[in-house]
């Protein structure tokens, strides 16, 4: 296919008018980051009379980059301490849940045994049943099980039949078996094929669920807010210090500094992964 | 291929290896039992908590209050979480999955500057809400460019804050939705689309086909596939409906939702009955909604394979 697309008139009127919708839209992301960005420079004075959008009158004031780590403090955590729960969150949310769901595929997608069409239909299951109501509940449940406010909580993430499940079933079958039957003539066992040659396969997508539940975990406020409170997470420090601040009391260049802090690390592996992240849906497959 | 039996001593059946089945069933017990713990357990306890008072007697008032506030009170918390959690799953179902799936073709397409929109828009999923939800406040609210702009053009009387007046407040919060409605379904759009054999579109710009009739009876019924399993998760979620309320508005000037509502107890300890009953209720209304999505979907998309 030739780089250049021809285009019919119509076509070309129809992809002018949706280049300006889509370019008008992605404009108003830009906006509110440059007025963010702008904020983030003010004094708390400046933006408490009203500055709220326009460029900084009283000077630059980087400083408030700096008073991000003196001004956050959460439950007694400051905002070192947010990012340090953050990080060791998201390793205990996506690990373990990675290898679980990855083995769980591959035994479906390569074995027979009893049972086998009923791990596929309670994945379809729990994937096109959505259940607010059971998060009373899973909390009660979790609050019972001592695993509220303990890192132990993550067992309750290790899952391995959600959507993922889904689409690792539809890449462990698209993967040549015969590398493994090769192996099984040679005389190896189950478990070394599945280590050996299979799973050094599956370590892309491995990466990109890696990169994708590493990403959602660090945004997550949630499972900070609800069960680990005394390990609060930067997204939840975040929300806590605008939600318990009186807004006389609120530094909002700080804050916005701090959101900005926080973006960094996502908006780095996004610029550096985008390709890997837009294929993502694309291994698998997702039909009905 | 090998066929069923030890040729070679490796047991196959159908591209299978059988003959071992405590090797996969090892390997399925901890999801096997996540799921057991994780959610068989919870929902079943559900059905006890909705039946249960803050005592833990037995009751069916959890349901009496729900449906009572919900049909008899034209004013009540539950009225007003349906109907938000109705407009939110509206939007989201029928503009924003359109939409995904639109920009999806068009960036398939080879639309000019098609990466960077892509790269752009759908850059919020990447971002916490807190700070999506802090932007879009700050633009919209009291001292911002919409406000002020409104108000020198004459449209406001007074400069307002839309997140704290009842009759802006749950438009404005849709509106955030609008705004970062670009998500996993256009991934899954793109996917689709890009596993489409480029020869049919080859053949069809010989016979002379717009663009408008290429989207619908090319491109749409070769996705069908992933579209009716991403409408039929969709409904699933139509009693779980909600944007960002918690960020916005915490469920203030007439905004909470259903799940928010019930998000709400939990976090502020006010009891599981009433907030069990009402999931109980939720879930009784959306699973025969995505058995019927289901079946039309299957009556009106056959399965394509390529």
């Amino acid at each position: 296919m030739s780089s250049r697309v021809k285009r019919t008139k119509t076509e070309r009127v129809v992809f002018a008018i949706m280049f300006v919708i889509l370019t008008l839209y992605a404009l108003t992301f830009f906006f509110a980051f440059g007025v963010t960005l702008l904020n983030t420079l003010k004094t708390p004075l400046e933006y408490g009379r009203g500055n709220t959008w326009r460029l900084p009158t009283n000077g630059l004031h980087f400083e408030n980059y700096l008073k991000v780590f003196q001004v956050l403090v959460v439950n007694d955590t400051g905002y070192f301490g947010m990012v340090w729960n953050s990080l060791w969150q998201a390793f205990f949310e996506t690990i373990p849940s990675i290898i679980i769901t990855t083995v769980t595929a591959y035994a479906y997608a390569r074995y027979k045994f009893p049972g086998r069409k009923v791990i596929y239909f309670i994945a379809i299951v729990l994937l096109t049943l959505s259940l607010p109501g059971s998060l009373p509940a899973t909390y009660k449940l979790i609050s019972d099980m001592g695993l509220r406010d303990s890192p132990w909580y993550f067992i309750s993430w290790t899952g391995g039949l959600g959507t993922w499940f889904i689409v690792l079933c539809g890449f462990w079958r698209s993967v040549s078996w015969e590398y493994g039957e090769a192996a099984f003539i040679d005389g190896a066992g189950d478990w070394k094929v599945l280590w050996r040659i299979m799973m050094p396969q599956a370590l892309p997508i491995m990466g990109i669920m890696f990169l994708l539940g590493f990403i959602t975990a660090w945004n997550n406020a949630n499972t900070s807010m609800l069960y680990l409170p005394a390990y609060p997470s930067i997204a939840f420090g975040l929300y806590e210090y605008r939600a318990k601040t009186t807004s006389q009391m609120m530094d909002y260049p700080v804050f916005y500094a701090g959101l900005i802090l926080t973006a960094i690390p996502s908006l780095l592996l996004y610029g550096f992964f985008q390709k890997k992240i837009m294929m993502s849906m694309n291994i698998g497959g997702l039909k009905g | 291929m090998l066929n069923k039996k030890h040729k070679t001593g490796v047991y196959m059946e159908n591209g299978l290896r059988g003959g071992m089945a405590w090797f996969p069933l090892l390997l399925i017990i901890p999801a096997v039992l996540n799921f057991i713990i994780f959610w068989i357990v919870p929902n079943f306890n559900s059905i006890l908590l909705s039946f249960q008072d803050t005592n833990g007697d037995w009751t069916t008032g959890n349901y009496t209050w729900v449906l009572k506030d919900l049909f008899q009170n034209s004013a009540g918390t539950f009225r007003i979480a349906l109907r938000n959690t109705l407009i939110y799953f509206s939007v989201s179902y029928f503009i924003t999955q359109t939409f995904n799936v639109v920009l999806a073709y068009f960036i398939y397409k080879k639309i000019f500057c098609g990466p960077f929109f892509r790269f752009v828009l759908y850059m919020p999923n990447m971002f916490a809400s807190i700070i999506m939800v802090s932007m879009y406040m700050n633009i919209l609210g009291y001292e911002g460019p919409v406000v002020e702009l409104l108000y020198n053009w004459g449209w406001l009387d007074e400069k307002i804050s839309f997140f704290h007046r009842t009759q802006y407040a749950m438009w404005v919060s849709v509106g955030y939705s609008l705004w970062v409605g670009v998500n996993s379904v256009f991934l899954w759009s793109s996917g689709a689309m890009a596993r489409i054999p480029k020869d049919l579109f080859e053949v069809a710009s010989l016979d002379g086909i717009t663009p408008f009739k290429e989207f619908i009876y090319i491109t749409l019924p070769m996705i069908s596939g992933t579209l009716s399993t991403l409408y039929i998760i969709g409904i699933s979620g139509i009693l779980g409906a909600g944007g960002a309320t918690l960020y916005l508005t915490y469920g203030e000037y007439g905004t909470t939702t259903l799940s928010f509502w019930i998000w709400k107890q939990v976090y502020t300890g006010s009891g599981y009955g009433t907030s069990s009953a009402l999931g109980i209720l939720m879930t009784a209304v959306s699973l025969p909604l995505v058995f019927f999505v289901k079946w039309l979907s299957g009556k009106l998309s056959p399965e394509v394979s390529y």
